[in-house]
């Protein structure tokens, strides 16, 4: 009897534990604003005092956490510099910050509170291109502009391309652009006709191989002379290398995220074969780095739109960001999340803080300083896509520092 | 394809080792842990904390390693203890199969506890002996991979000595055979079953050091593993371990093999083995012919 009194014990205090972990959790990243939030001052306009909210639904947990994490400081040192300058006729701008933890289904759940419940007058979001699928819905119909500082799936901004108004606008150098511009360096520049292709079997190495196939075939009417895929979480990519030694490819297209990719390039050492690897700008998660340490040195290529040596603008943001908060854990995407609230910020300084009114704005936005290579006018009506295949460019590591080569 | 099926050797000796520990628990209480891959998961992370912690207090790298693998051995048997009394002993009732939801469930409160201490990221697992590769007639090896097929050989075979050598060994064996033919013997068979579920985390233990620096750690890296584990035990039979070695080596070149010709079905290739195992051997490829007395 005493025995099991004791586990009944353990049973209640392991459910309590379990209890408060799980609002914790939310709680956590919700940056404690979300309880507090009047719905009139939100819609109010030029009211005046008071504040306003902006949004950042974008995962903090899971597989993309650490893009997540980046961007949310870019957002929330842009805030702080708005804030810092005045704001927008006294009102402030309140971050309200929700973690999709990397599921679609989770992402759809807190981008409509953020519209209906915080009644924010824009938000940024999501890393990953499953989760701005299952959710651009909602901002195009409540009429919420919404800036995607990572997730780069093609279709994305193309879905609602023929509306009269789209609300979805991109800082990400999205997929298709970054295609053209590895393949712009591969066929054009270094003249490669045998270019193999490795993927994973997600959605984004799926449409990698899509877009890579397609400008391929249109614009040079070359074939890939392999294409491999493997799975998330693969302990190597032997035999997939090996099949490229076979095929003689010269250069491998890389369609994966961090982990593969550093397995990959354990692998490449491995087999001691050494293929030109350009990859998408997933390659430059400095996880690759703290995971294969001095292998990202040889012949890795990347898809990027900001480096640290690329402009003075560049440089001094990321300063700040160490100076705040200790370390860059990923600049590029600090840098886009940073881009994507200045957007909405400056719209909100042209136009008020009504959602239509900024969408406008950002849609027409001129002169705009930003800190990655985007344009001083990012937008047009057809356009959605602030980094486009002239703006992107391929990157290399050297000593460990991600730069222009 | 030499590399690929060293490539495959190494991969299976890990699912054979991580597999054994479903051996040990179920020839002495017919139950089985299907959280296997998230204790291994702990043990990585276990052992690269002490691990770290031992090396940057500047220890001898051999002396660390060694006693990393006691710490996390010992830390792991004591979990095991524990899965044991609370979360199958009070379900083990007459015919129940309580248990097999009770060790997800433990293991997904460990995936859980892991993320909150160790993060959610990937973690570098850095292999004590470095990344050098060695090149043998084109087929390149790592140090670390040589370290884990030596090491898969020597537990299996202490595994082996211990089971049928040792009284404990044999005490568990009887217990076994016939748990209240051995408690009449004097050998308590509780005892026993806490004695294999503490072996067997602590198999998986040992296994998670030494996947670390092949797979990368995180929180979420068991679950793939344990399932390969268990498809390995059940292809080899679960009912003797060197059945298990044979179908974790097995299933480690077929899967690597397989991908030579189509790497997107790889995983799909283990399953379908399994399949194909069990149409033609229920028992598994070395387990006993038993005859259903129905």
């Amino acid at each position: 009897m005493k025995k099991r009194k004791w586990m009944i014990l353990v049973a209640m205090v392991l459910s309590l534990g379990l209890a408060g972990c799980g609002p914790q959790l939310d709680q956590q990243t919700s940056s404690g604003s979300a309880g507090e939030t009047a719905s009139g001052e939100s819609s109010g306009g030029d009211g005046g005092g008071g504040s306003f909210n902006i949004g950042l639904a974008i995962s903090l947990s899971g597989g993309t956490a650490k893009y997540g994490e980046a961007a949310k400081r870019g957002v929330e040192l842009a805030i702080e510099e708005f804030n810092e300058a005045g704001g927008y006729n006294g009102q402030q701008a309140k971050l309200v910050v929700y973690d999709d933890e990397a599921k679609p289904e989770k992402s759809v759940e807190i981008v409509q509170r953020l519209i209906q419940q915080d009644k924010v007058v824009a938000f940024v979001g999501p890393a990953n291109s499953g989760n701005a699928k299952a959710h651009i819905k909602y901002a195009q119909e409540s009429g919420i502009p919404e800036v995607i500082p990572v997730a780069t799936g093609t279709t994305i901004i193309e879905t609602y391309a023929n509306e009269e108004k789209n609300y979805i606008f991109r800082v990400a150098p999205y997929d298709r652009g970054q295609v053209e511009t590895m393949l712009k360096w591969l066929v054009e520049e270094k003249k490669y006709s045998k270019i193999g292709l490795l993927h994973d079997t997600t959605g984004y190495g799926q449409g990698g191989k899509q877009d890579v196939e397609d400008v391929l075939k249109n614009k040079y009417n070359l074939e890939l002379a392999a294409s491999e895929s493997f799975q998330v979480n693969d302990t190597n990519m032997e035999a997939q290398l090996i099949k490229m030694r076979e095929a003689n490819v010269e250069a491998v297209i890389f369609y994966g995220l961090a982990p593969e990719a550093a397995q990959y390039l354990k692998s490449r050492e491995k087999l001691n074969y050494y293929p030109v690897t350009v990859a998408s700008w997933a390659m430059g998660d400095p996880t690759v780095k703290e995971l294969v340490g001095d292998l990202v040195n040889n012949e890795v290529y990347m898809v990027q739109s900001f480096t640290i040596d690329q402009s003075e603008a560049a440089g001094k943001f990321h300063d700040k960001v160490v100076a705040k908060y200790g370390e860059d854990i990923f600049p590029i995407a600090s840098a886009q999340g940073y881009d994507c609230a200045k957007l909405i910020l400056e719209a909100v300084k042209k136009a008020g803080t009504d959602p239509k009114a900024i969408r406008d704005a950002i849609e027409n936005m001129e002169g705009f300083q930003g800190v990655t290579a985007i344009k001083e006018k990012p937008f047009t009506k057809e356009n959605h896509e602030a980094l486009t295949s002239e703006n992107m460019f391929l990157a290399t590591y050297k000593d460990g520092v991600i730069v222009k080569p | 394809m030499l590399q690929a099926v060293v490539s495959g050797l190494i991969l299976g000796s890990i699912y054979a080792i991580i597999a054994q520990g479903y051996y040990i628990t179920y020839i002495t209480t017919r139950t089985l842990n299907f959280g296997q891959g998230d204790f291994l998961m702990v043990g990585a992370l276990l052992g690269l904390t002490s691990l770290g912690a031992m090396t940057t207090s500047g220890m001898n790298v051999y002396l660390a390693i060694l006693l990393t693998i006691i710490v996390v051995a010992a830390a792991m048997g004591v979990l095991g203890w524990g899965l044991e009394r609370t979360a199958i002993r009070p379900l083990q009732h007459f015919l129940s199969i309580g248990w097999i939801l009770s060790t997800v469930a433990v293991s997904i409160m460990l995936r859980n506890i892991a993320m909150l201490i160790w993060g959610r990221n990937v973690i570098p697992f850095p292999s004590p002996f470095g990344s050098d590769v060695y090149r043998i007639g084109g087929v390149g090896i790592t140090q670390h991979e040589l370290f884990v097929a030596v090491c898969a050989i020597l537990i299996m075979v202490c595994l082996f000595f211990f089971l049928n050598k040792s009284l404990l060994g044999k005490a568990l064996a009887a217990v076994a055979f016939n748990s209240e033919a051995a408690s009449l013997m004097g050998i308590n068979p509780r005892l026993m079953a806490v004695l294999a579920f503490a072996l067997s985390s602590a198999l998986a233990g040992i296994g998670g050091i030494l996947v670390g620096p092949i797979t990368n750690t995180a929180f979420f890296m068991g679950a793939t593993l344990g399932l390969k584990a268990f498809a390995a035990a059940i292809i080899g039979g679960l009912e003797n371990p060197v059945g298990i070695l044979i179908g974790g080596l097995l299933l480690g070149v077929i899967e690597q093999v397989f991908s030579l010709f189509n790497s997107a079905y790889k995983d799909a290739s283990a399953f379908v083995l399994i399949l194909i195992v069990l149409i033609f051997m229920p028992q598994g490829l070395l387990g006993k012919k038993v005859k259903e007395k129905f």
